[in-house]
């Protein structure tokens, strides 16, 4: 094992840091095409108040994935402000959450970079870490993160797009690593896939039930990696007004199907699922290991 | 404070070696097959003890990768007979994807078979590949000013390996045109022996007798 790779652990429960996307409703309304008609942002307001609440019960302190044009709301800003007081790490979810694999590298540039110097402005917080919308990341985009002073990305999970976007197995792809042909950056990737490509989740469990995700997660855990768990804000929101749903499908992707109660006692369960085979950290701990090469002497 | 180091790569360490192989030896025969292939065969190389690969770090970061084997042979049978199903389907589903290839997987195939066109047969141990970052080759390119030669340590440390397990010389295959690597070679007490053709390419051979380390070697 070298600097470039994270350790398995052989005994005990390996790491698991807890992340959340704050995609709010226009993001994700925009993502399909389509756009809200409501006023504020609901799914941001009940969720974040939803999610910090249940963090907080759980003491958990998780990364938080901002898309920084939130930053332009001021309740939103006090909410992230808040999230920052009670010991949460903020990183970044792009400027405006395009499809980054359809962007320019000029374009790419402005929604990396800029999003860091204005999350780390405003929250007044260091931006370490980055995520990107819909998981589209490809070997430009990683090393404009590298280049942009970005330790970690954790937008990777195993499958052949990834495989063919990185040049790298499948398998190399299910535990921590320094993608050191990218601009070294590190790599934290999700655990999965689940089946329609996405990585295993509670998004995905709230959706299509939980014991997938209970099998899914007693897999990753069986590895003995260091792992991530992503919640979107989705996950803890309340349901959007039946009137501003946009039909059937909307109602899938802000998970308008199932009540704020019925989420938080599914997250608390996915939470103690998790608890039970991963020990909860901080993203910071599982970077560890890439901050600490051995000494020359001890190396060889 | 810059941290450096050698470390022999392990299975674990796939990753590692594939992109510092891209990086730095982007069109290397295995390359050439596709990714999948790429990767099976150094995924079935680190699992075999016979194989030696060593990577030179700087601040957690590999810069550069040697490979050896104290028997080449013996090394290659025994990797591709260790997952010879999976083997057979890559190189299909690679031969398939790129038919200009058949001909040099095949001239490898009946080699690793065969043992036929085995260059200089009475040196067993080989270095396979040697690669270093274009901003680390050289004694002072290094980044920050620090004189090390990366690829000179990273064969001391392969030579030494080789001399522990019992190897009495070593060959090295070099493509003729490459000026640098011929060079490098020659400067480590490496003496030229023949131009060959292997798998249809043509290298120069070189060998080196490892009992007698060169004032170059040993001052690197």
């Amino acid at each position: 094992m070298t600097p470039a790779t994270a350790a398995a652990v052989p005994n005990g429960r390996p790491p698991l840091a807890v992340h959340v996307d704050l995609d709010g409703v226009h993001q994700i309304f925009r993502a399909h095409g389509r756009s809200y008609r409501g006023s504020g942002d609901p799914i941001f307001a009940s969720g974040m108040e939803a999610m910090l609440q249940l963090f907080d019960d759980a003491r958990i302190r998780a990364t938080l994935f901002v898309i920084a044009e939130d930053l332009r709301d001021s309740a939103k800003r006090a909410a992230l402000k808040s999230a920052v007081a009670s010991g949460h790490e903020i990183a970044s979810h792009t400027l405006t959450h395009p499809n980054l694999l359809r962007a320019t590298r000029a374009e790419k540039e402005r929604e990396l970079v800029d999003s860091k110097a204005a999350l780390e402005n405003t929250l007044g917080v260091p931006v370490r870490g980055f995520r990107a919308p819909g998981y589209a990341i490809d070997g430009e985009g990683l090393q404009i993160l590298a280049g942009a002073g970005y330790t970690y990305d954790s937008s990777v999970f195993p499958t052949t797009a990834f495989e063919q976007r990185l040049g790298l197995p499948r398998d190399a792809l299910r535990r921590p690593l320094r993608l050191t042909a990218f601009g070294n950056i590190v790599e934290l990737p999700l655990p999965g896939p689940m089946p329609l490509g996405s990585p295993i989740g509670p998004s995905f469990a709230l959706a299509f039930g939980m014991p997938a995700f209970a099998w899914a997660m007693t897999r990753a855990a069986g590895r003995g990696v260091p792992s991530v768990l992503l919640f979107h804000l989705i996950d803890f929101a309340a349901p959007l007004d039946r009137e501003y749903r946009d039909g059937a499908w909307m109602s899938l992707f802000t998970l308008s199907t199932r009540s704020e109660h019925s989420k938080r006692a599914a997250c608390t369960k996915m939470l103690d699922i998790v608890g039970r085979h991963f020990r909860l950290t901080s993203t910071q701990e599982l970077l560890a290991p890439f901050s600490e090469p051995r000494s020359a002497a001890a190396a060889s | 404070m810059t941290r450096r180091g050698v470390h022999r790569l392990t299975l674990d360490d796939l990753p590692v070696l594939l992109q510092i192989q891209t990086q730095t030896l982007p069109d290397t025969l295995s390359a050439r097959l596709g990714f999948r292939f790429n990767a099976l065969f150094h995924e079935s190389m680190l699992s075999d003890e016979q194989y030696l690969c060593y990577a030179y770090f700087v601040d957690g970061a590999p810069v550069g990768y040697l490979s050896c084997t104290p028997d080449t042979q013996r090394l290659l049978r025994s990797a591709v007979r260790s997952r010879m199903p999976r083997y057979a389907a890559t190189l299909t589903y690679a031969l398939f994807s790129k038919p200009d290839l058949w001909g040099l997987a095949s001239r490898i195939a009946l080699s690793v078979v065969t043992g036929r066109g085995e260059p200089a047969s009475d040196v067993r141990a080989e270095l396979l590949s040697i690669g270093v970052l274009a901003s680390f080759r050289g004694r002072n390119s290094a980044p920050d000013g620090t004189r090390v030669s990366v690829a000179s340590t990273l064969l001391e440390r392969a030579l030494e390996s080789l001399r522990e397990r019992g190897s009495a010389s070593v060959k090295a295959c070099v493509t003729p045109d490459d000026g640098a690597a011929n060079g490098f070679y020659r400067k480590h007490g490496f003496d030229f022996r023949s131009r060959i053709r292997r798998f249809g390419l043509t290298a120069n051979l070189y060998v080196r007798q490892l009992d007698t380390p060169t004032a170059a070697a040993s001052g690197t």
